[in-house]
């Protein structure tokens, strides 16, 4: 029997839709998962404010302000730029997932790491992809 | 909101699946030229309560067309009303693209707010779970 209990609730998921090829827009990923509230509070309403850093999440009886973005919680490369997050990369002087506000030199790539006997490095996680070289 | 490249108005909606089913919830993108373009679409009737759904021919729309603005010279009659409470259907369905869509049995996405970064190749979704 189903009783229409959700054991998952409360949280606050960052989804980012990527502009693709073609219209209007690609599939979007889901970035991260916050569990904001206890897992049996419905959220019922989410506002944008302090102009994108934060959002205002709802539920009956509560309201929480979270950051938008929480790069400096991850603290290597490929944990960083696998968010799929465009507010957080990784600046290659400091060795640190932060939100770049476009003043940062980010990186595209993650520094060398060795696959298969092969010297490999990944590119931005927008494109998943691996390169040889 | 709009669309960048287009300029179009657009909206996004949120839709999940009934409790009794496979759990599921999706966000979608529509334009508001197709919502509009299905309200000029023929209404959907039923002759009698065995008919098949049937677009309306126009003869039988009373006029103003219901979904138009009447004006002060021919108010609505108690025909309109009555057609309106009648017949709820459009003969068109309004196409939408799906932008994500999120299988779960825990959890269905019930609130979400999107911010436009202007210039930017991307959009950011909060999605509230409840």
């Amino acid at each position: 029997m189903f009783f229409g209990c959700f054991s998952d609730n409360g949280k606050v998921l960052k989804a980012i839709l990527q502009k693709g090829a073609s219209p209007p827009w690609d599939e979007g990923v889901i970035s991260q998962s916050w569990q904001i509230f206890p897992s049996n509070a419905p959220i019922k309403e989410i506002k944008i404010s302090n102009a994108g850093r934060s959002v205002f999440a709802l539920t009956d009886n509560e309201g929480i302000l979270v950051p938008t973005d929480n790069c400096d919680l991850f603290l290597d490369c490929e944990a960083c730029t696998g968010l799929n997050d465009p507010h957080c990369a990784w600046d290659v002087e400091s060795s640190k997932c932060t939100n770049h506000g476009g003043t940062i030199r980010k990186t595209e790539f993650c520094p060398v790491v060795i696959v298969h006997g092969k010297k490999m490095k990944k590119m931005h996680a927008r494109y998943e992809k691996w390169v040889v070289f | 909101m709009k669309d960048e490249e287009s300029g179009q108005p657009m909206v996004y909606g949120i839709f999940t699946t009934p409790s009794n089913s496979i759990g599921a919830s999706a966000l979608c993108a529509f334009y508001m030229k197709d919502i509009l373009s299905a309200f000029e679409s023929p209404f959907k009737g039923q002759e009698t309560l065995t008919s098949n759904w049937l677009p309306i021919p126009e003869e039988n729309v009373p006029n103003p067309r219901p979904g138009s603005c009447a004006s002060a010279k021919t108010p609505m009659d108690s025909n309109s009303y009555a057609f309106v409470r009648k017949n709820s259907l459009m003969e068109e369905s309004v196409q939408g693209t799906i932008v994500l869509t999120i299988p779960s049995n825990e959890f269905k996405v019930r609130s979400f707010a999107v911010s436009q970064h202007l210039g930017q190749p991307y959009r950011i979704f909060y999605l509230g779970t409840g």
